[in-house]
């Protein structure tokens, strides 16, 4: 069966095509920008995925090598996000699919990156324990089975790559932030600055990043800029590191408790070099199997949506053509 | 103008909870104040004093999270949007996304960082603004129209 991916619910438009799961092609928006804007790449506009929605599916289907008549069903994003970014990609999936004739099946943004470790790891077999970790998520759900999912903990305010983009600006790093700081850490001592390690002794499997991002402030301002200069690198570490431990300690002890042996990190966070390292450094010491996905298929793409409609599609389930967006549902 | 002091995320919480009572439908709250002040702590507050039970978290990523009210705290209230305009760079981005949308008789509106599309915004909105007092302290003024009776 081969499977279009839609995507649009945040910043990226995103489209791919699977068959029977195997990626055929991969692509985003930010590859096409210059091509569709001139190289001005506008970011966080729902006019923007309507610019480009057209050119990104074009661009899938002629990477595919196949014709717009060989899709046999189209999966997309309907929830969470903006609506307005949302309706761009499921009015097109559903106008799409009324024309070829095929079924349409909306699917939610985090399930998709929950079946991001499926696309290269086809020997994983559920149950796991699943960290997603991103820009606007941060949550550790209990993969029981496809299409049966308990969430075991979450944030309780922000995602920790908003800790990262926002503890990166407050340190001058350029966009992308995230990345960045990950490069500029590596050259320093993660022990240097002591901060703090917030719900690490909660007694439960959530989290809480808003106090970092202060204890970090509060941190540079009693420096110098010419301190803050010298010791960048030794500062971001230091973040890095409090970060990392508060990640892998939770995750690892949410999987003691559930008794799971295979830890998968996806979403964009899961490409930071410390916590893929510190993960597999202190899970599989303690005997659990770590994967993470390949960096590209851990930031928002298409392929892992499309993957999800597949198993769904597989079950006979599909969306009728009143298949519309939501902001906000839980998995 | 009313003016609160806070010395912890739990006294904030709570000044959102009373600033809660100065809202009626329809109403666009601005929260004004520097990253790690407490804005998303004080909506917290707010959202519980309004009737959401759900964990209210951070909307700089997604921009907008909407919550829809379990307890009817307030008569005619549909919805309550989270906005925080911490992520737009120019103030087009704002009318692109269709955030105008929102704002309606039946919703109350909180935004964080407004100060970035501060042209497109209703000219009757309410605000607070967090400011530092030393490193733990804060001050939290609130204002706009009288509580209800």
């Amino acid at each position: 069966m081969r499977v279009l991916g839609i995507e649009s619910s945040c910043d990226e438009t995103a489209s791919c095509v699977l068959e029977d799961g195997k990626i055929l092609s991969n692509v985003v928006s930010s590859q096409l920008v210059h091509k569709v804007f001139g190289g001005v790449v506008p970011e966080l506009a729902s006019r923007a995925h309507q610019k480009l929605v057209v050119s990104v599916v074009k661009q899938a289907i002629e990477e595919a090598k196949i014709s717009k008549e060989g899709i046999d069903a189209i999966a997309v994003t309907n929830r969470p996000g903006l609506v307005g970014a949302l309706l761009v990609g499921v009015n097109f999936a559903k106008s799409l699919a009324f024309g070829l004739e095929i079924p349409v099946i909306g699917i939610h943004h985090i399930e998709g990156h929950m079946h991001s470790v499926f696309l290269e790891n086809t020997e994983l077999k559920p149950p796991f324990l699943n960290l997603i970790v991103s820009g606007g998520h941060t949550q550790l759900v209990n993969f029981i089975d496809f299409g049966n999912y308990k969430t075991i903990g979450k944030t309780v305010d922000d995602a920790c790559g908003e800790a990262f983009d926002k503890v990166a600006k407050m340190l001058g790093i350029p966009f992308p932030g995230g990345p960045n700081l990950d490069k500029i850490a590596q050259a320093g001592n993660p022990e240097a600055c002591n901060f703090p390690r917030p719900m690490l002794g909660s007694g439960n499997f959530d989290f809480s990043f808003s106090g970092m991002k202060t204890a970090v402030k509060v941190f540079l301002e009693k420096q110098t800029q010419d301190e803050i200069t010298k010791n960048l690198s030794d500062i971001a570490a230091s973040f890095q590191e409090a970060v990392a431990e508060i990640l892998v300690t939770k995750t690892v002890s949410a999987a003691q408790s559930l008794k799971l042996k295979t830890i998968v990190v996806t979403g964009g966070v899961a490409a930071n070099s410390r916590i893929r390292s510190l993960m597999a450094e202190t899970a599989v010491k303690q005997g659990f199997k770590v994967v993470f996905p390949r960096p590209v298929l851990c930031t928002d793409n298409a392929a892992m949506i499309a993957f999800c409609g597949w198993k769904r599609l597989l079950k006979g389930e599909k969306s009728d053509l009143t298949l519309t967006a939501f902001p906000s549902e839980t998995i | 103008m009313e003016i609160f002091f806070s010395k912890g995320e739990k006294e904030t919480f709570e000044i959102g909870l009373k600033i809660s009572k100065f809202l009626v439908c329809g109403d666009v709250l601005l929260l004004s104040g520097e990253i790690g002040a407490g804005k998303t702590n004080l909506a917290k507050g707010i959202c519980e004093g309004l009737g959401i039970c759900e964990t209210i978290t951070s909307p700089t990523f997604t921009i907008a999270n909407e919550y829809k009210p379990e307890k009817k705290n307030l008569q005619g209230l549909e919805k309550v949007v989270h906005f925080d305009f911490y992520r737009i760079e120019r103030e087009d981005e704002f009318y692109n996304l269709g955030l105008d949308d929102y704002f309606c008789e039946s919703s109350i509106c909180l935004i964080e960082w407004y100060e970035k599309a501060k042209n497109f915004l209703p000219v009757f909105s309410k605000k607070v603004t967090i400011e530092f007092v030393g490193f733990t302290e804060r001050k939290i003024s609130f204002s706009g129209s009288n509580p209800k009776p």
